[in-house]
């Protein structure tokens, strides 16, 4: 065995109890007749036993508290109501993390605001004058009232079913006030 | 002692709480392991935090393979190698133990015995060595001295052979030999 080979084949953590120099002959016969090695082997020794001592450091003491914190704003965060995802989805994006509340309570005025402007636009805007559409509400029905002599005591009037809509003499139906 | 898998279900079911005595039990290790991969105590504490949190969000993902702590070992290796890739990315290097950590302990250390206060700065002197280690072979050191990790146990947080852990622990500590010869 040469050196590289003791060098490749020594394993640390065996090497710190002893333990393959009692197993493996070669080792142990390379390590008596090759000085350099045995130089080597004692430094990785000491080594072993300088890592051996490390102590281990005490966490701060709110640590835990932290992160139990930081736990259960995520906790909340993760149970958003549905509405707000999209709303919490972006902010992570841009790698904001606000409060959940805030960001419950924006994308709560967002909705409103978009429904608002919503019901506005649909039943409260004025339509264009030129293409306004007279309803039969405002025009015809309004200014007309209903004949109630039946089809039958109208003499040489056709009925409406039998002809046609255009055909129908509007004025016999619908007498102008 | 009720099992940490008991936990993570009652988390993964919903219950906010139980995730709570999971940090109880790990928080001081994770603490530990970031100190020594990271060498400063303000990276350490960023870094258990992130670690949780990160654990918490991808819980999941846990399959009951490993152990808990295992598991949650290697989102802390992972957690804190992007912190030494950012800190590397940032062009200046970690501030060691030696700097930061050690000046802390040289406020805290004033009333201490003198037994004590050595013992500290032989601390820091060992940490300064390891902070110059590749992050993979830090890993290996912190894990198995600072953590007392089995070679198994190493390669499961590692992700690879115990072969491989044992190469890893051999050129890692021909690194420090020369670096701590003097202690």
């Amino acid at each position: 065995m040469n050196c590289e080979d003791f060098m490749a084949n020594i394993d640390v953590n065996r090497l710190s109890s002893e333990l393959q120099l009692k197993e493996n002959i070669e080792l142990k016969r390379h390590l008596e007749t090759c000085p350099k090695c045995a130089a080597e082997y004692e430094e990785m020794l000491h080594t072993v036993a300088v890592l051996g001592s490390l102590s281990e450091h005490a966490p701060p003491l709110n640590l835990a508290e932290r992160i139990q914190t930081r736990i259960a704003k995520e906790h909340r965060r993760s149970g958003l109501a549905f509405f707000a995802s999209p709303f919490a989805q972006l902010l992570a994006v841009f790698k904001l993390h606000p409060h959940p509340v805030l960001v419950n309570c924006s994308a709560m005025i967002f909705y409103l605001v978009l429904t608002v402007f919503l019901v506005k636009l649909t039943f409260f805007s004025e339509p264009d004058s030129s293409t306004r559409v007279i309803s039969p509400t405002t025009s015809v029905w309004r200014s007309a009232h209903v004949v109630t002599t039946s089809w039958a005591a109208i003499r040489g009037v056709p009925s409406p079913i039998e002809e046609t809509e255009s055909a129908m003499p509007e004025e016999v139906f619908l007498q102008e006030r | 002692m009720i099992p940490d898998d008991v936990y993570v279900h009652k988390t993964v079911e919903g219950d906010g709480s139980a995730f709570n005595e999971l940090v109880q039990r790990h928080y001081a290790k994770i603490y530990g392991l970031a100190c020594r991969m990271l060498g400063n105590p303000d990276d350490a504490s960023d870094a258990t935090q992130e670690t949780f949190l990160e654990a918490y969000k991808s819980l999941q993902t846990f399959q009951f393979q490993s152990k808990f702590s295992t598991w949650l070992y290697r989102v802390a290796i992972n957690t804190c190698q992007q912190y030494i890739r950012k800190s590397d990315s940032r062009g200046r290097t970690l501030m060691s133990y030696s700097n930061s950590l050690r000046e802390q302990d040289h406020k805290y250390n004033a009333d201490l015995p003198e037994r004590m206060v050595l013992k500290t700065e032989r601390d820091g002197l060992i940490q300064a060595a390891i902070d110059q280690l590749p992050p993979k072979q830090r890993a290996v050191i912190v894990l198995f001295y600072a953590q007392n990790l089995k070679y198994r146990e190493i390669a499961l947080v590692l992700d690879c052979s115990e072969g491989t852990v044992a190469s890893r622990l051999n050129t890692a500590i021909r690194n420090l030999k020369s670096m701590l010869k003097d202690l």
